[in-house]
């Protein structure tokens, strides 16, 4: 075997374009060393239509781009040299890969093959991350059937494999982001949800070749993205007709024992349990003209089902002095179950998905792609609960209302379109890509019964109450229900003795009690459009000059459109209140024309829109062909309107530097060291052109009991809209004497607001320590700059957006998020019946904001949290955040055995451990509520328990031939059923607490509210809430041809 | 305060061509006011200064701002202020305790509109004139003193008849991201028994209750803490030390 390649230049490394490859190599003179120019290098593969090819330079290299991910066999060929030809290299998407080669002279042509490992250190970037190939995401039990994306195992799902990743409650994030932060590609289309930021087609990894993750460290033709960029590549057809069958299915009856969490008594306790996941598809593609024109499309089916069982419990009541027994240890009344009061109801979705792509070459210089997406899902209804798109988790998780008050008809579709033309010079050295793109999304939240907002009959046209009565006592539930037939007809009564104090009064305690019960309507219900136009053109040119240059550039432009059409059924959400004499318009929509002069609207309808541009230039320098610098420079603008069609936001002059060093030592494409500096800009979300730049305008009024009962339905669209029935509750000099008015305007913005933005640093080195298997060491500093955020400092009368510590907010301290990580990981690819991906995180992340949604609350609306909302709440806030977990591993592993040459046994693992997160210690504020105020500092609660799962996979396939095989698996996830707790009660107390700046946990011996009493500790502080998910079983069958 | 600045680039917007008139600057806010109650001070311009009438210190005045219906939404362009004394309203709210037979009608408050949909290059927005409302108060009789209980004197002096008038002009409204309606002066033409005095107002919301100046000085107390303002001690509220726009 010759030798793979001695001593050679550094060739020009640069980062691949989005979804293809790259292959550069030298090639040399195998006597005199001297580099030979006007070789043919040419490449060929299953994956490519027809043939690649490009001659040497001066300098022997080539370089040979927009190569499909695939394997591949390269073929150089020179006069007077002998011909070599080398297959087996495996090219990855958005990779580069380095091939040298060295020729021996010859007298009469000779052809030597060579069959060496492919290389497998990316030597043309400087970003960390992760490539996920089909062959991982089989063999490695990576996407759990519960949670987001699980039941369509989902790209972005699968991407937690990834060093430093985690799930966060909205998806996948990394680098100690949020997952709205992130860029979900879909084959160079971006397909983020235009109005929150999270991804929005959760397009399934059975018609994906790949997932690139990229967590840091990627140069500026990404852009807007102050996250990573979760990159999905759709398979292709090919020259040979291929496809697959599937199914897959996660029984319930499988499901481990779950741990049950202790909390109070409650007279409705719904125990939530797995029904069954599943999905089953296939996929087609191949060619319609061979080497010309080929076909890829898939179908895909799945569906989650879950258990909502409720029962009744009655609260033991001691008889005869009626007081409610409680638990010694913690505090809690004590319950039992009453018979003959089990419902059984499920919560439930469907999802369809639909693919289809056309991939054309021209001739050897055009090549054009057309894919088309299409997922409708489907959720609730017909006597089921729906299942929250958004989480992926059951709309509610207590069955504390009517059916029809808390289920809902969900409707969630994403379309994607997208329209790709790469033209390139016969020399490649010029590369024109255009891409157009159409990215859709529909998201209606309906009430059960089929009827729709703003319809006049049916569940639509009910107003919903909720009732919440605690004073003197709650509610007992049959002020709601009826007692079921088979439960005992005095299970719910009352204790009733009489008061020892006064002889002719009584003491009654309910013994069915509710604090909190929504009837009759199904309350807030929207439907939403949400539409992204995006295209972009993009000139790389490879050039010679002191080294190699590629230089690239490109302009893009995008269009979000977000209309939001919203409301409650009936028009009003009511509300009692606690002493349960009045109820009030607790939502209601509308606005004031003149003092008591009220328009109330049935529903509202926004539609806002946002433009961004951008611009890029950026040089891959290979210095002397020793060392690679990268610089660029990126350019964005976003501007948002609002629904008046007026500037409701302007984002201009975002620029963002990029500058990294990329060292090869071996100068073979075995090894890199590298460095980076980035910026980045975060695309801001349309929520905030919504409601922020639209005004979300409410009236609201309170009604006497005695004159309006909500829970009659007539009564509630009829007499209790009359102002006969409402209550004067303005002072002498208030101008509206019946109704409260608000959100009518637009909240300002600061004049000298400027975009949110962050910072990264990158080190790394990277080595190929055996074949197919590299190991590296990074470390990453990521920083916030300014932060978007609305403010109030007037104590919530007036709010402005702002970034908190610049212009109008100079009192309220920066927003800060830092993160620091050290990775180390091994990667062996899937090369000799095996592979392992294993990394080790150290990270620290610490702040006071975590992202764009609010983890200790789960608000989403990017850029208008609650985080800086009042100066009163401000202190404390600085401290771990919830993704800081100390340490991470993760091991993948996955192998096949063959037994004979048809037949074999396969079996893959993952193991997770992960130090636990930081907890806090809150308390309420009188105005905002619960989980707002930090009585001691962030974090300064106990940590939570390292987390530990072990996940395995075991297959058996049959290969009838060369193309048709047959596999039958069984994923476990959680084998050992462990149930460590992830999250806990913060809640120290419920009354309204301001924070103690440096408090320490002596300070709460002696705590006083902001009333000067002392506090009431909440019994279930620190107390376990929810527990890791159990153990579930995942059996798989796979047809291929 | 104006936030102009120089922009060190170009503004993308002209060369897209998307905003040829708003530019890169950030939208300015909608005339407003706050909504509740402003802490106002009088200032005596014509009339006795010994007459009940023109000895009026100042008052707690209701604000808000209401829109014209667009179809389905409010009009942010076409907003009308309505201003609510306490003093006037004190007494209708002492009849109407007493049983007296008062409609609450539109005669509480005065309404004008805004002049222009956004404020003027100083940042204020401008209510011309208001409607003149009278309001005649019949007599309201004492209460007496329960004899069953003689620790407490519920006996509340006889109100006599009245009838109020106001009128206000020039009313302005300082209206930018950081004082959202929050300060305002105003010409208020003041009639009661048919003593007629016209004063100076200017009001600060909302009202904050003080006893010295470093009442008014506290980031907390609600006032914007940028404003400059100072405790009327006769009055009791905290009120602005200097016109619109009073800051430190």
């Amino acid at each position: 075997m010759g030798a793979l390649a001695a001593q050679a230049a550094v060739v020009q490394t640069a980062k691949a374009d989005q979804g293809d490859a790259v292959i550069i190599g030298v090639v040399k003179d195998a006597a005199s060393g001297d580099p030979i120019a006007e070789a043919s290098v040419s490449v060929t593969s299953e994956n490519l239509q027809g043939e690649q090819a490009v001659v040497t330079d001066s300098s022997g290299i080539f370089r040979l781009p927009n190569l499909p991910p695939g394997e591949y066999t390269i073929e150089i060929v020179r006069d007077g040299y002998e011909v070599v030809s080398r297959a087996g290299v495996l090219l990855q998407a958005n990779a580069t890969v380095r091939i040298d080669t060295r020729l021996r002279p010859v007298d009469t042509a000779t052809t030597r093959t060579l069959v060496v490992p492919s290389p497998t250190v990316d030597v043309g970037s400087t970003s960390t991350g992760m490539n996920i190939s089909t062959e991982f995401s089989r063999r490695v039990p990576v996407a759990q059937p519960a949670g987001k994306g699980g039941a369509n195992r989902s790209f972005e799902a699968v991407a937690e494999a990834t060093p430093g990743a985690r799930n966060d409650l909205y998806g996948t994030s990394v680098a100690g982001t949020t997952s709205p932060e992130n860029n979900f590609v879909v084959d160079g289309i971006s397909v983020n949800d235009p109005a929150f930021g999270i991804n929005g087609t959760a397009l399934s990894v059975e018609f994906l070749t790949q997932v690139d993750v990229e967590s840091g460290g990627f140069m500026p033709e990404y852009g807007r993205a102050t996250g990573g960029i979760l990159n999905a590549v759709t398979k292709s057809g090919g020259n040979e007709l291929h496809g697959s069958v599937w199914g897959f299915y996660t029984p319930g009856q499988l499901e481990g024992r779950r741990k049950i969490v202790e909390r109070e008594g409650s007279a409705v306790i719904a125990e939530p349990s797995l029904g069954w996941i599943g999905d089953a598809g296939f996929d087609i593609g191949g060619p319609i003209i061979k080497d010309r024109l080929w076909f890829y499309g898939g179908f895909q089916a799945a569906r989650s089902v879950y258990n909502l069982d409720t029962s009744w419990y009655r609260t033991l009541v001691d008889p005869d002095t009626a007081e409610v027994l409680t638990d010694d240890v913690t505090g809690f009344a004590l319950t039992e179950r009453i018979p003959g009061t089990f419902v059984h109801r499920k919560a439930q979705s469907t999802s369809i998905q639909v693919v289809g792509k056309l991939t054309f070459r021209a001739n050897k210089n055009h090549s054009f792609d057309l894919l088309g997406i299409y997922i409708p899902t489907l959720s609730g209804g017909n006597g089921t609960y729906g299942l929250d798109a958004r989480t992926g988790l059951p709309e509610v998780a207590t069955g504390l209302g009517h059916y029809e008050s808390l289920a809902h008809s969900y409707r969630d579709d994403a379309g994607d379109l997208n329209f790709k033309w790469s033209a390139t010079t016969n020399d490649k050295k010029w590369i024109f890509d255009t891409m157009v793109g159409w990215h859709h999304q529909r998201a209606s939240r309906m009430p059960s019964d089929g009827s729709r907002l703003g319809d006049t009959t049916g569940l639509a046209a009910i107003p919903g109450v909720i009732y919440r009565r605690n004073n003197p006592g709650p509610h007992s539930i049959l002020d709601f229900e009826d007692l079921p037939s088979g439960a005992p007809d005095d299970a719910c009564a009352p204790v009733t003795v009489p008061d020892p104090t006064d002889p002719t009064l009584e003491i009654v305690t309910e013994t069915c009690p509710v604090t909190g019960y929504s009837i009759n309507g199904p309350g807030f219900l929207y439907d939403r459009q949400l539409e992204r136009v995006q295209g972009r053109h993009m000139i790389t040119h490879w050039a010679q000059g002191a080294g190699h240059h590629l230089i690239k550039g490109g302009i893009d432009v995008d269009y979000m459109q977000y209309t939001n059409l919203r409301g409650y059924s009936g028009g009003v959400l009511y509300r009692e209140s606690t002493s349960g004499t009045t109820f009030s318009d607790y939502r209601q929509q509308g606005f004031l024309i003149g003092p008591d002069d009220a328009v109330v609207l049935r529903s509202l309808q926004w539609t806002t829109f946002s433009v961004t541009s951008g611009a890029f230039l950026q040089d891959s320098w290979n210095i002397m062909d020793k060392v690679t610098l990268n610089a660029g420079l990126r350019y964005d603008s976003q501007f948002l309107f609002g629904n008046d069609k007026n500037l409701a936001l302007a984002l201009p002059n975002q620029l963002s530097p990029r500058v990294g060093l990329i060292w090869d030592p071996t100068y073979e494409g075995r090894a890199k060291i590298f460095g980076n500096y980035a910026r980045f800009y975060q695309s801001v979300p349309l929520d905030i052109a919504d409601r922020s730049g639209s005004g979300d305008p409410g009236l609201a009024s309170i009604h006497p009991a005695s004159a309006c009962d909500p829970s009659d339905p007539d009564q509630a669209t009829g007499a209790c809209r009359e102002d006969a029935a409402r209550l004067p509750i303005g002072g002498p000099a208030d101008n509206d004497q019946l109704w409260i008015a608000f959100g009518a305007g637009k909240t300002p913005v600061d004049p000298n607001l400027k975009p949110q933005s962050s910072d990264e640093l990158v080190f790394g080195g990277e080595y190929e320590i055996f074949q197919n298997g590299r190991l590296g060491m990074s470390y990453t500093r990521r920083w916030l700059n300014r932060v978007i955020e609305d403010m109030s400092r007037d104590e919530a009368y007036t709010y402005f957006v702002g970034n908190p510590g610049y212009g109008i907010a100079t009192d309220f301290p920066k927003a800060q998020r830092k993160y620091d990580a050290i990775i180390l990981y091994l990667h062996k690819r899937f090369a000799d019946h095996w592979l392992l991906d294993a990394s080790y995180t150290v990270s620290w992340l610490r702040g006071n904001i975590a992202g764009l949604f609010r983890p200790e609350s789960g608000q989403l609306d990017p850029n208008i949290n609650s985080d800086f909302d009042l100066i009163s709440l401000l202190d404390n806030r600085f401290g771990p955040l919830p993704g800081d977990h100390r340490h991470d591993i993760k091991l993948f592993t996955a192998g096949e055995i063959p037994i004979g040459d048809k037949d074999f046994i396969m079996a893959g693992g993952a193991v997770r451990t992960r130090s636990g997160g930081p907890t806090n210690v809150m308390a309420s504020h009188y105005l905002y509520g619960s989980q707002e105020s930090f009585i001691l500092p962030r974090g300064s609660g106990e940590r939570l328990p390292w987390n530990f799962s072990v996940d395995t996979n075991l297959g058996y396939r049959h290969q009838f031939n060369k193309d048709l095989a047959l596999t039958v698996s069984m994923d476990v996830f959680n084998v050992l059923n462990l149930q460590q707790v992830i999250a806990v009660d913060e809640t120290y107390t419920t009354g309204d607490v301001n924070p103690i700046p440096g408090g320490t946990m002596d300070d709460l011996d002696n705590l006083n509210d902001i009333y000067g009493d002392p506090v009431v500790k909440n019994p279930n502080f620190g107390k376990p809430i929810a527990y890791q998910r159990p153990r579930t079983f995942r059996f798989g069958l796979r047809f291929e041809f | 305060m104006t936030f102009d600045k120089n922009l060190a680039l170009v503004c993308p917007a002209l060369l897209l061509g998307v905003l040829a008139t708003t530019g890169c600057k950030q939208p300015p806010l909608n005339c407003t006011t706050a909504h509740g109650y402003f802490a106002a001070k009088y200032e005596l311009e014509s009339g006795d200064a010994s007459s009940p009438c023109g000895s009026l210190l100042g008052d707690e005045l209701g604000l808000n701002t209401y829109f014209a219906d667009a179809g389905m939404r409010p009009d942010l362009d076409k907003g009308s202020v309505a201003i609510r004394p306490l003093y006037l309203n004190n007494y209708v709210f002492r009849a109407l305790d007493d049983g007296v037979d008062l409609t609450m009608d539109d005669n509480t408050q005065a309404v004008g509109d805004f002049t222009a949909a956004l404020p003027d290059s100083n940042e204020f927005c401008e209510v011309p004139s208001t409607n003149r409302t009278t309001l005649a108060i019949p007599e309201v009789a004492a209460i007496e003193d329960d004899p069953e209980t003689p620790d407490e004197d519920e006996s509340v002096p006889a109100q006599p008849a009245t009838t109020i008038s106001y009128e206000w002009s020039n009313v302005n409204i300082l209206v930018n991201a950081d004082a959202q309606g929050t300060q305002m002066s105003a010409e208020l033409d003041f009639e009661q028994d048919g003593c007629r005095a016209s004063y100076h107002v200017t009001g600060v919301f909302p009202v904050v209750y003080c006893e010295t100046n470093e009442d008014c000085d506290d980031d907390l107390n609600g006032i914007n803490p940028n404003f400059a303002t100072e405790c009327l001690t006769e009055l009791g509220m905290c009120v602005l030390s200097e016109e619109p726009p009073s800051y430190q």
